[in-house]
């Protein structure tokens, strides 16, 4: 269970924009143990998307390296990529975008079987892909095989992304907000299914939200990862990093978060930002990318320096001045 | 929690009832809403709840008339009472429609941040919005009232006036869209999943700013939502849903803390929250069921654990069952309240 599968060291992505070089992700460091949940959290543009279609190997690092099992993914043989294609798959956020419009969803699902699974018969292609609908939920069965991607709702698509991810047997998922437009009881239920994957085959996951809550009851297990503009501020244990926040924007996070209980969430003890705008990534802050909405903001310390991802008490790894004592304010 | 003392000193400003709905398709006749009956008072937050295709989203479009198409109201009334009358919404021309949409009641619709018109400034949706309802306005009363708004909604005014829509990011809009809502001063705002595509703290945002524009311009809320937490976070009474039925509706500290229909606890019981351990969580098993062709008795019967041979052949009522409970299960009194989590 815990050996490692992949590990990223210094990665970073820089896109272009006009002229400008825009820099999404900005020297990140992590590894993912085989079995392990491995969950990334954070606003729109932090870079969490960025970073899992680096790990699923659809986009390439402009600095840093990606080993998956030993390998580093810029220097692998053509074999080594067909077999990488087979373990490595990705449920993609917008369903509206990723599935063709002009195959029907048994296409959809038969394709990736064929291409990966050769000499399947048309009966047992049939097999196939109505067990993968039953296992996310789209029964009964013969309803949604001829159906085109545009017949269903953004919930059943999702559905659809969910099963293709699951036709060749992966061993590391990278899901990318693949139940946000599912309701809350459904989305429990397809969460369930992967983690029954994961005890019964070892399937690692990537898993990417902005909901802490969902977070915390997938990765129950696992890790949580907060990024903020491209770096990780904060990492831990999924149920250490909700009950012992520590970095600021964590702990602004989990703050804000509603809760299903109206005397719990309207009683609910705020960490108030002093910024609320998030800032936009032509045009970063200096030192710590935070600093401009941080209540515990030093001066002369924080907008100069940037900290780095350290272990704290041995628990988690925190990148904050004011957390590891660097300052005399508490 | 409010009692219904203090609803009734408010005045009445919306008043559903027997409302149903059905789609043409090529299947046959979709029930959509069936028999939906509910009222609204001034300064009160109406929040639907229930999984998608519940019939949340065409019962509070047919509010102002903006029901798709292929939908046709079969039955029952809708009416709104404005400041000197009362109007039959299902019996209005779309021209008379037109006067009170936005006016009197504004509806934000799912994604409408992405409706706005990309190639003219923000400022000349304010004047536009405005021009359209109130003749005569100057510009500059407009925008004076425009930048009043944008400021309530903690924007930078000039700004956002002079910006495009694309020069802005996707929580600005929803709250420049917000503000655009509030500009003739409406009765009844409907929203139809505002925060949903927002990251938390955008959401945690406008959930407060709306709570103290309600108290500010004490405007009636109908809020549609599949997040519970959202729910819990700005209702005052919570309406649930199912299979295009109301199946319960109370005050939110009730619901939440002693629901009468299985539905409804089923739902509470699967949100995660950042209290709940991994073991508490239940989906509901099941999926909805076919608004087609329509089993006998209770809709839910098939996936409810409470389900017995009288719930297989008779469709339960709404029947009352605490102060403003209300709810439609034959055996409402064996669900037991939740269990405060942590």
């Amino acid at each position: 269970m815990s050996s490692e599968l992949c590990r990223v060291n210094n990665l970073t992505r820089v896109f272009n924009k006009g002229a400008r070089d825009v820099v999404v992700l900005n020297g990140l460091n992590f590894s993912i143990n085989e079995g392990e949940t491995f969950c990334v959290v954070g606003e729109s543009g932090c870079g969490k998307s960025t970073t899992g279609r680096i790990l699923a190997g659809l986009l390439q690092p402009t600095a840093g390296d990606v080993w998956f099992r030993g390998v580093n993914l810029s220097e692998r043989s053509k074999k080594q990529v067909k077999a990488f294609r087979k373990e490595v798959q990705m449920i993609h956020q917008d369903p509206y975008a990723s599935l063709n419009p002009t195959r029907r969803i048994f296409d959809i699902l038969s394709y990736p079987l064929l291409r990966h699974r050769r000499g399947m018969d048309y009966g047992e292609l049939l097999e196939s892909v109505s067990d993968l609908l039953t296992k996310v939920g789209l029964t009964p069965v013969e309803d949604f095989l001829d159906k085109y991607p545009h017949q269903l709702s953004g919930g059943q698509r999702q559905r659809v992304s969910i099963a293709r991810a699951l036709t060749v047997d992966p061993k590391f998922i990278v899901v990318d907000e693949a139940t946000s437009m599912i309701d809350t009881s459904l989305k429990i239920s397809l969460l369930d299914t992967l983690t029954k994957l994961q005890t019964e085959l070892g399937v690692t996951y990537f898993f990417i939200t902005h909901d802490l809550a969902l977070a915390k009851h997938f990765a129950w297990n696992g890790r949580i990862a907060v990024m903020y503009l491209g770096e990780i501020v904060e990492l831990a244990s999924a149920q250490h990093l909700i009950q012992a926040p520590q970095h600021p924007y964590t702990k602004a996070l989990l703050s804000a978060l509603p809760e299903a209980d109206p005397q719990v969430t309207r009683t609910k003890k705020r960490f108030e930002l002093t910024g609320h705008e998030i800032p936009s990534l032509d045009n970063l802050p200096t030192g710590c990318k935070f600093h401009p909405r941080c209540p515990w903001n030093v001066k002369g310390l924080c907008g100069v320096n940037a900290p780095s991802l350290q272990s704290f008490n041995g628990s988690c790894s925190v990148a904050c001045h004011v957390v590891h004592g660097e300052s005399h304010k508490n | 929690m409010q009692t219904s003392v203090a609803k009734q000193e408010r005045p009445l400003r919306l008043r559903v009832s027997n409302l149903s709905i059905t789609y043409k398709t090529h299947r046959g006749i979709l029930h959509a809403v069936r028999n939906a009956s509910f009222e609204a008072w001034e300064k009160e937050s109406l929040v639907f709840i229930g999984e998608s295709g519940c019939g949340k989203t065409t019962l509070c479009t047919s509010l102002v008339g903006m029901q798709p198409v292929n939908a046709t109201p079969i039955g029952g009334t809708v009416k709104y009472f404005g400041e000197d009358r009362e109007y039959s919404i299902l019996e209005m021309s779309d021209k008379q429609l037109a006067k009170i949409r936005w006016k009197d009641i504004a509806m934000m619709f799912q994604a409408s941040q992405n409706a706005f018109n990309p190639v003219i400034l923000m400022k000349e949706h304010f004047i536009d919005t405005a021009q359209s309802h109130l003749v005569g306005q100057s510009r500059k009363a407009i925008l004076d009232k425009s930048r009043k708004l944008l400021e309530l909604v903690r924007l930078d005014a000039d700004r956002v006036l002079n910006s495009y829509p694309h020069e802005l990011s996707g929580g600005m809009k929803q709250r420049a869209l917000l503000a655009l809502s509030f500009l003739l001063d409406p009765k009844v705002i409907i929203f139809d999943e505002p925060t949903t595509a927002l990251d938390v703290l955008t959401q945690r945002y406008i959930i407060d700013i709306l709570r103290d524009l309600r108290d500010k311009f004490s405007f009636c809320m109908l809020f549609i939502t599949h997040d519970l937490s959202v729910a819990a976070e700005l209702a005052d009474t919570v309406v649930t849903m199912y299979a295009g039925q109301i199946v319960e509706k109370a005050p939110v500290g009730e619901i939440f803390s002693n629901p009468k229909h299985p539905y409804t606890a089923g739902l509470i019981q699967a949100v995660p929250t950042l209290s709940s351990t991994h073991e508490d969580l239940k989906s509901i098993p099941g999926s909805t069921p076919d608004l087609v062709d329509m089993a006998a008795g209770c809709q839910f019967a098939p996936r409810c654990k409470f389900a017995t041979a009288l719930c297989l052949k008779e469709e339960p009522q709404l029947v009352e069952v605490g102060p403003n409970h209300v709810t439609a299960c034959h055996h409402h009194e064996y669900i037991p309240p939740i269990v405060k989590k942590g």
